[in-house]
């Protein structure tokens, strides 16, 4: 049982009429520079590990650049999607129990440390280099994971009531700059290392074609992330906890009215101190039945919309090599020297990015205050649905036959169009909102938590999407997997998957309420107790 | 951290009694809290009642510090006497004592089984038309009763014999707050024109008179509860400066310290059997628990209650903080909640780094690594490129191995 008097909630109703002012802005940067750090490092992982495979994997008997085994580039891939996911869990309880601010430097810390560490390697040997690559990047998404719960939490807690979708959508669509950083960082230093050392391709010369130098490619890529995040370490220590956090877990008013005085321009003249009726009210943990009766099918949904979205959003990437092999962005392998691959690779992605990913965000910025993130959610499953059916039923006459120059015949412009507009409305539908929504369900004392679950259930599907469909889109006949892989179901059936997958997205989005323009303590029943005093009596005389 | 409080209230209607005071009447023989512990609530509604409503009584509830829930009444008994001003639980499971406008009546607890009041036998007659009394206490042990009267008279009971041995008709106009040290040698008392005196019990002598500063005030009163920290404890209120707890030294009775607590005058002090802590209520309804080494807040429960908070005490091992405010209302507010500690959280991250790190160095350092990343050159493929490469040593070939 607990108090919350009603003056914590004048105080919190200051904040949701706040105007939209500077600091709002200024939190988005500080909150979104986690995710701009995490896209970042999703982002470049598909280009060093094509370099890695150069470096460290490169058979002359084979006669083919080197490659990632199925297993090693699962492991460097998939490890730091395991760590997102632990870290998305511990953090977002970390986040309820010592408050969002305090841990909320140590995940930023965290991915400092680990970004820098991911570019060292301890030891002599090429096993050392990958090892300590997957251990770093283990730890990173451990850090990774926790700005997921405290970023979306911080921000639904910071902003008011009008714009509060946006704020975090904004937050979130700092992704896409992390995508786009990422590639400029990639294109720059790759280019500088492409025209320092004049290599040629790999038909001509298979050992020159991957200078040795290139090793230290993928380490300042990776080692230049941390920048932005370091440059961000000193205000995030700066931020003050959250009015919502103080006021109704650690049950501090006056506090949460300094706090929030300090950094935005609320007036708090109107609050009453001496409340004149203090309430009682159950304060239900998470495994309770309460909680389960209140909040048990919200979390289902926002659990689900997610699990779901995150099979179809990460598997996307798969048929990426195709598209680009067929609009001519990217030559075959054999056609190009390890830097050149890197720069090709990225200007390819920071392209998709630039005209899908990147307007996804921003619409959903743009709109989640005007038609709600029920509708966009609602509409991006309904078009990841179509889109992936159409891919999936017209997939070889779009693409074409592979042919020298890579994909002959097909409708190249149908096919990136089609590709382009998955990703597009991927962010400017679930991507987006499933990340916003479960930021602004729960009640305070668990909103991180819950977050925190939703998240990990995202990546848990995320893992599913990388790698479950990455062995399914294999070939249905032997001697069609790529080399290392069993045969799967094919491409095919695995986009019919993925639709059924959208499908369910969009089902599942009926379980999760509208939370356009409605305060947080409404959404979570913090204020009933306020308005019944009545039935709040825990006892009478 | 969360904070947990239950609340016995009464309701607002005028018919219904209204709480005076209450009490942990915890099962004597324990030293521990135990899974509960019974409260005792004193209630009155300033009229005569002999229906089946208990107007004026002493009501029982029970308290489940693990679920943190408080009871209903379990019992309740009709104090036939008039409103309960002032009770005190004897330590050693003698009663509850309670004291009316001008007489005293004890009621034996049962806490075996189902808890029950009952109204003693004994009729305490030493102390009947003693008059009101501000505040009664018996000491730790329970062999003496401490009261301080309206009237600004102190006596000193020998329990259960109620023997007067310390006798103080004019100690000062009204007395305020009382209190008998952990050895039961000494007795403090503050009152409002001659701040505090304190007496050795033994000799009946006045040992020393604390006198408050210039337009300061003194309070309330109690002895420390450690017996390696000998202290006397008297919140005061200075003018427009809030509330502040002096600390003063038994040995010398020099005021070793001082301290500002509360931005608002402090209304009620407790203390922890153990002495490590004490407890704060003051005029706006805000309690808090100090930690007496730092004399620094440890937890605060802003707004427990809208009204002046009229009394506190600590459960036996101090894992709840029970408060009555003026409004009528009680609260037990758990301060020994076990949480986790912040160091401990961040060690569980650091220790499960360090464990992944071996883990990882074990698989490293095992064969089964080297099936699973398949280098070309098997186990001791050299790390690529060494740096001589870089900077065109032409022997880079014979360094391959150096590290990075």
């Amino acid at each position: 049982m607990g108090t919350t008097d009603p003056s914590s909630f004048e105080v919190l109703g200051a904040l949701d009429r706040a105007k939209t002012q500077w600091y709002h802005f200024t939190t988005i940067v500080i909150a979104g520079m986690g995710f701009f750090t995490d896209a970042y490092d999703l982002f470049c992982i598909s280009t060093v590990t094509k370099l890695l495979g150069r470096l460290y994997y490169y058979d002359p008997s084979t006669g083919k650049p080197g490659s990632l085994p199925p297993n090693v580039s699962a492991a460097v891939n998939g490890v730091a999607l395991c760590g997102t996911l632990c870290g998305q869990l511990f953090f977002g309880w970390l986040g309820d129990k010592l408050g969002r601010k305090k841990v909320y430097g140590y995940t930023l810390l965290l991915m400092i440390i680990t970004s820098i560490g991911s570019g060292l390697s301890f030891g002599h040997s090429a096993k050392g280099v990958i090892s300590t690559l997957c251990f770093f990047r283990f730890w990173l998404g451990f850090g990774i994971g926790g700005d997921y719960p405290l970023s979306a939490t911080i921000m639904s807690e910071y902003a008011n009531k009008k714009t509060r979708g946006a704020f975090i959508a904004a937050v979130f669509a700092m992704q896409g700059f992390g995508i786009l950083g990422g590639a400029t960082v990639s294109i720059v230093v790759s280019a500088a290392f492409r025209n320092a050392f004049n290599t040629p391709i790999f038909t001509v010369d298979p050992v020159g074609s991957t200078p040795p130098q290139a090793d230290y490619v993928w380490r300042i890529i990776f080692m230049l992330g941390a920048l932005p995040a370091a440059c961000t370490f000193y205000y995030r220590m700066k931020m003050p906890e959250t009015a919502r956090y103080t006021a109704l877990v650690a049950h501090n008013n006056k506090r949460a009215a300094l706090d929030m005085g300090r950094v935005l321009q609320v007036d708090f003249t109107n609050i009453n101190e001496s409340n004149t009726l203090t309430t009682t009210k159950q304060e239900y943990g998470l495994f309770t039945t309460q909680f389960a009766k209140r909040h048990g099918l919200q979390l289902l949904g926002t659990t689900s919309t997610w699990f779901l979205l995150d099979i179809a959003f990460y598997s996307q990437n798969l048929f990426q090599k195709d598209i680009f092999t067929a609009i001519g962005w990217l030559p075959s392998a054999k056609k190009m020297n390890a830097l050149e691959e890197v720069f090709r690779i990225s200007r390819a992605q920071a392209l998709i990015a630039l005209c899908s990913t990147v307007p996804g965000y921003w619409f959903t910025v743009a709109f989640i205050d005007i038609v709600g993130r029920w509708i966009i959610q609602l509409m991006g499953f309904f078009f990841m649905t179509l889109f992936m059916l159409i891919l999936a039923l017209d997939y070889y006459p779009l693409r074409g036959q592979p042919c020298p120059k890579g994909f002959c015949g097909g409708n190249h412009i149908t096919f990136v169009v089609l590709y382009a507009f998955t990703f597009f409305f991927a962010n400017f539908g679930p991507n987006a909102t499933t990340f916003i929504v479960p930021a602004e369900l729960f009640p305070a004392r668990l909103r991180s938590t819950c977050h925190g679950i939703s998240a990990a259930c995202g990546k848990a599907g995320a893992i599913v999407g990388a790698f479950g469909f990455l062995y399914a889109a294999q070939g249905q006949h032997p001697g069609e997997p790529d080399p290392g892989y069993p045969t799967g179901i094919g491409v095919k059936n695995s986009f019919i998957g993925l639709a059924v997958i959208n499908g369910l997205g969009f089902l599942m989005t009926f379980l999760v309420p509208e939370t356009k323009g409605r305060s947080l303590e409404d959404l979570s029943g913090e204020n009933e107790a306020a308005k019944e005093p009545s039935n709040t009596t825990v006892q009478s005389a | 951290m969360s904070r947990r409080v239950s609340y016995l209230r009464s309701t607002r209607n005028e018919e219904e009694a209204a709480l005076t005071c209450a009490a942990w009447a915890p099962r004597p023989a324990s030293d521990r809290d135990g899974p509960s512990s019974l409260l005792v609530f004193a209630r009155g509604s300033g009229k005569d009642g002999n229906n089946s409503d208990v107007l004026n009584g002493l009501h029982v509830a029970e308290y489940d510090f693990d679920k943190d829930n408080l009871s209903d009444t379990i019992c309740a008994v009709n104090t036939e006497d008039g409103i309960p001003l002032r009770i005190a639980v004897h330590p050693k499971g003698d009663g509850v004592l309670c004291s009316f406008s001008n007489s005293f009546k004890l009621f034996d607890i049962q806490t075996v089984g189902s808890a029950r009041l009952k109204a003693s036998d004994s009729q305490l007659s030493p102390l009947q038309g003693i008059g009101m009394q501000n505040c009664i206490t018996f000491d730790r042990d329970g062999l003496l009763l401490a009261t301080g009267g309206k009237d600004g008279h102190v006596r000193v009971f020998q329990w259960p014999s109620l023997v007067l041995i310390l006798d103080e008709p004019k100690a000062s106009k009204s007395i305020q707050d009382l209190d008998i040290s952990l050895d039961s040698a000494y007795l403090a008392a503050t009152s409002e024109d001659k701040g505090c005196r304190v007496w050795e019990i033994t000799t009946v002598k006045v040992v020393a008179d604390l006198i408050p500063g210039k337009e300061e005030k003194f309070s309330y009163c109690r002895f420390s509860r450690d017996g390696k920290l000998p202290f006397l404890f008297v919140s005061s209120t200075e003018s427009k400066k809030g509330g502040a707890v002096g600390v003063w030294d038994l040995s010398d009775w020099s005021k070793v310290g001082y301290k500002k607590l509360s931005a608002f005058p402090i209304s009620s002090l407790a203390v922890t059997r153990d002495g490590k802590y004490i407890g704060i209520g003051n005029s706006k309804g805000d309690v808090a628990v100090v930690n007496v080494k730092s004399m620094a807040v440890y937890r605060r429960f802003g707004s427990a209650h809208v009204a002046p908070v009229t009394a506190l005490e600590f459960s036996k091992q101090r894992r709840a903080l029970l408060s009555v405010g003026a409004e009528s209302t009680a609260h037990v507010n758990v301060i020994e909640k076990w949480e986790w500690k912040d160091w401990q959280l961040y060690s569980i991250v650091l220790i499960l780094i360090l464990f992944s790190a071996l883990l990882f160095w074990l698989f490293f350092e095992s064969t089964m690594s080297d099936d699973f990343w398949q280098f070309p050159m098997g186990r001791s493929q050299p790390a690529h490129p060494p740096p001589e490469a870089i900077w065109g040593n032409p022997n880079w070939e014979n360094a391959a191995g150096k590290e990075l």
